[in-house]
């Protein structure tokens, strides 16, 4: 009952336009002091949960991929890759795709991801007369590769809240988003054919291909770096993204693409952003240290084991909640609210913590573009001026082939686990 | 006139808070540098990037709240010229303040102790906790300031429109 209470709290609380690190840590206050329990606890969480050299990737991260953003690598990405795959039937779609999967090894924000790869690809395949609706909702569901291909800002933070290895997350994430990159470049291939709404692009002549390539080969080399840095173990995922920071400031620099106005334009968007972010991973800890001196993730965790005998139906009333929450609630906030919850009970039924942050991610990413609260919704509707309507009508197969994915990935774990698990031993 | 003054503070507290996170970029690239090229590792990189690390997030937060950029959940309530939005908003200042209050308040008494006892943390740098223990609540009484100066615009100044951009850096 007490459990219900909080959870209806806090949804009223989100509702009426609380910022969500507000709304959580003023309720873990107003929990800590309803009990008597000493608030002086509260200043010590706030202390400790950004004493970690672990989130200094968050913060590094978006460094790195704002001064890219910045240096105009979006560009550069995308008019590469459209020069290879450019001219196949229904090839914008794919070049968007691989342009967002490639954007994504440097960037750990599914919004930055469709932001920067939608304001290209958006005009370009609009003119090439691709269905609206087709190109805003590949847009939308390409940028939330953002998220699962590394760096990600999510799993960073799931990595924090639940002590697991950052790195063997990141690795779990690559199988999955390619996957998933795949999916939707064969159903943009197929739609494109079926519906015959494009004009084919001329072929490009290899001295184009070249050029264009070479633009977009340091940003290329920097996003292997920064994942082989990390599946080598040569460097921690901060100490990569903070490497990857000053490389890529060095780049685009050298390229003359970065002055006085943009740098600073970068890291002032940049604290903008982190602080949007850790402030709330902040509040979340208080939070969570007051739901746990209330038992709630104890008592959640044995009201499911007891009434829910099998992982498998487990993980299917968790993708049913989550799924639910999605439609309302903006993605950070419910891995910061749910996995603490969530986790006593995950480990109790032996399900692999790394496995179910993929999971988790696969599901947050759906939830970012299914209406009513899907930010890359929000974004693609912003960058195209279109109607919130269409672009969520061409979400929705993107979101039916994520919930796929998440479907699959139970049944084929080693879609996540073979990459950490056996090929990085 | 005072408005003006809490909103420089926070202005000028997060571009202070920006480049130090741009600090702890080249911190970070020259232990990494040190430890491959020079084969040296440093003892202070880690511990200055993770103290600094928590006086970003804290002194910053009343400049992201000045710039409206708190991660908030739009569905309802969009109209910002109606009466309920403003009491919305100014109820959300109010679990501000319930939350700010409390780590500033507590904040204050665990860095005075510490501070008047002399501590230091016990890690190999061993700074004075006057210095790691601060941003908690000064962050917060900052945050309360520019909690009051946004209350006070809610109910003076026209409330701007839902910026769906917001943190698509």
């Amino acid at each position: 009952m007490e459990a219900v209470l909080i959870l209806v709290a806090l949804m009223a609380l989100l509702l009426l336009r609380t910022p969500v690190a507000f709304a959580l840590g003023g309720l873990g206050v107003i929990l800590l002091a309803l009990k008597g329990l000493p608030l002086v606890a509260v200043p010590q969480r706030l202390h400790g949960s950004m004493d970690s050299f672990e989130l200094l990737a968050v913060p590094m991260f978006l460094l790195m991929s704002n001064v890219l953003l910045k240096g105009g690598v979006g560009k550069d990405l995308y008019a590469a890759v459209q020069s290879w795959v450019g001219h196949w039937p229904g090839g914008l779609g794919v070049a968007t795709i691989l342009s967002c999967t490639l954007f994504s090894a440097i960037s750990g924000s599914s919004v930055a991801t469709a932001a920067t790869i939608g304001t290209v690809a958006i005009p370009e395949m609009s003119q090439r007369g691709y269905d609206k609706p087709f190109v805003y909702g590949m847009l939308a569901a390409g940028g939330t590769l953002g998220i699962l291909i590394p760096p990600s800002i999510p799993l960073i933070l799931y990595g924090v809240v639940t002590e697991s290895s950052i790195p063997t997350l990141f690795l779990a994430g690559v199988g999955p988003g390619l996957f998933l990159a795949s999916c939707f470049i064969v159903y943009g291939i197929l739609f494109s054919r079926l519906s015959g709404a494009y004009q084919p692009m001329p072929k490009a002549s290899w001295s184009e291909r070249a050029r264009s390539s070479l633009m977009a080969l340091p940003t290329v080399a920097l996003a292997v770096a920064i994942v082989g840095s990390i599946y080598t173990g040569i460097a921690t995922p901060s100490e990569s993204a903070g490497l990857g920071f000053v490389i890529a400031l060095i780049m685009t620099t050298a390229m003359g693409r970065m002055n006085w106005t943009k740098l600073k334009e970068s890291v002032e968007g940049s604290l903008r952003t982190s602080v949007m972010v850790l402030i709330i991973v902040a509040g979340a800890k208080v939070f969570s240290y007051a739901i746990t001196l209330y038992l709630i993730p104890q008592s959640i965790s044995s009201l499911l084991t007891e009434n829910i005998s099998t992982p498998g139906l487990f993980i299917l009333a968790v993708g049913v909640v989550l799924l639910f929450m999605g439609f309302f609630l903006e993605s950070l906030s419910m891995l910061l609210i749910m996995v603490p919850v969530l986790l006593p009970a995950v480990l109790n039924t032996g399900i692999d913590p790394i496995w179910f942050g993929i999971f988790f991610v696969v599901l947050i990413e759906t939830a970012l573009i299914t209406p009513p609260v899907g930010m890359n919704l929000f974004v693609i509707q912003a960058v195209a001026r279109a109607r919130l309507q269409e672009v969520a009508k061409g979400a929705m197969p993107f979101a039916i082939i994520m919930l796929g994915t998440a479907i699959l990935l139970w049944f084929w774990q080693d879609l996540a686990l073979y990459i950490p698990y056996e090929l990085a031993r | 006139m005072l408005l003006r003054i809490i909103d420089g503070i926070s202005e000028f507290a997060g571009k202070l808070c920006a480049w130090a996170l741009f600090a702890i970029g080249f911190f970070i690239t020259f232990e990494v540098v040190m430890r491959y090229v020079f084969n040296s590792p440093t003892v202070w990189v880690d511990e200055i990037s993770r103290v600094l690390q928590i006086w970003v997030v804290y002194l910053a937060a009343s400049y992201v709240l000045k710039h409206r950029e708190m991660v908030t959940i739009e569905l309802i309530l969009s109209d910002p010229t109606t009466i309920w939005r403003r009491l919305a908003e100014s109820f959300a200042i109010v679990v501000l303040f319930i939350f700010a209050g409390v780590a500033c308040y507590y904040g204050y008494q665990i860095w005075l102790k510490a501070t008047l006892a002399g501590h230091t943390t016990d890690t190999y740098l061993a700074p004075p906790k006057m210095i790691t223990h601060a941003p908690v609540w000064v962050g917060s009484l900052l945050l309360m300031l520019q909690g009051l100066a946004q209350l006070y615009r809610v109910w003076t100044e026209d409330l701007p429109e839902d910026d769906i951009m917001e943190g698509a850096h």
